[in-house]
């Protein structure tokens, strides 16, 4: 397993048998704690970013990726607006915080930070428990659904709070 | 069967043990429960605004949290009011399976 940060991204070289690897997470969140430190990469920001790596490498062995030998490359921005490409020359649909990115556009700031960044909490959680593929989409379709039921909630309740007024 | 109690009600009692934000709560709730009761996240934070729109609870957001992708938690607590309710709340729950002190068999 190799990280380097080129052109301001984060690039994980990985042999495809790494994929599956008890202490992937492990050898991961060290490996990028060494290349945080070498480019300054602030602590928030690098935590963050090791979720979003890991969540694409786990998106990398969740495609059958592990299978077979040879490498595969998975490459994070370190910049704000994470998008995910693989070594397959597609992009990962799986990364869950690029979703919610563009979610975030249509929601209010409350559920934004709230419902949001505790179901970032949980598929993180999910992810590192090594959890199915089917529980961290499961999760991420229901909280797309509830976050866009509860803004049409909280804009009805908003606007009612109004009129009352 | 419906839950046992209604997730405002849960969350009430959860919160009567001290601060906490959704995913804590939900947490709290089912430990406490032993999975009895398991609140959904659809209803958790509309509950828990409600709540604090009726002044039951206020809330406040803590320090950014990397696992969060560096959004804060949304901490919750009981106002006065709220822990009042709380009490009478599951006095009235208590006197109804018949658990209170001095309650008619």
């Amino acid at each position: 397993m190799r990280v380097a940060v080129v052109n301001r991204s984060v690039v994980v070289h990985m042999a495809r048998s790494e994929l599956s690897a008890p202490n992937r997470f492990v050898e991961l969140r060290a490996r990028l704690s060494v290349a945080a430190e070498q480019h300054q990469v602030d602590r928030i920001r690098h935590e963050s970013l090791a979720v979003d790596v890991i969540v694409a490498v786990e998106n990398e062995r969740f495609m059958g990726h592990s299978a077979g030998a040879g490498e595969i490359t998975v490459s994070v921005p370190l910049g704000h607006g994470v998008g995910v490409t693989s070594s397959i020359g597609r992009p990962c649909h799986g990364p869950a915080s690029r979703w919610f990115q563009f979610l975030e556009l249509l929601l209010p700031q409350r559920i934004r930070d709230e419902e949001i960044g505790d179901a970032l909490e949980e598929i993180a959680a999910l992810v590192e428990r090594s959890a199915g593929r089917w529980q961290i989409r499961l999760k991420i379709a229901s909280t797309t659904f509830w976050l866009l039921i509860n803004a049409v909630r909280e804009v009805s309740s908003a606007v009612r709070g109004k009129k009352s007024e | 069967m419906e839950p046992a109690v209604s997730t405002k009600a849960a969350l009430l009692q959860a919160l009567i043990r001290g601060e906490g934000y959704g995913l804590d709560l939900i947490e709290r709730v089912k430990e406490r429960t032993n999975g009895k009761v398991v609140l959904h996240q659809g209803n958790v934070y509309p509950a828990l605004r409600d709540l604090e729109r009726d002044g039951f609870v206020k809330s406040w957001e803590a320090d950014p949290v990397p696992e969060r992708g560096g959004r804060p938690r949304r901490y919750y607590e009981l106002t006065a009011l709220g822990r009042r309710a709380s009490l009478e709340q599951s006095t009235a729950v208590m006197a109804l399976f018949g658990l209170a002190v001095g309650a008619p068999t």
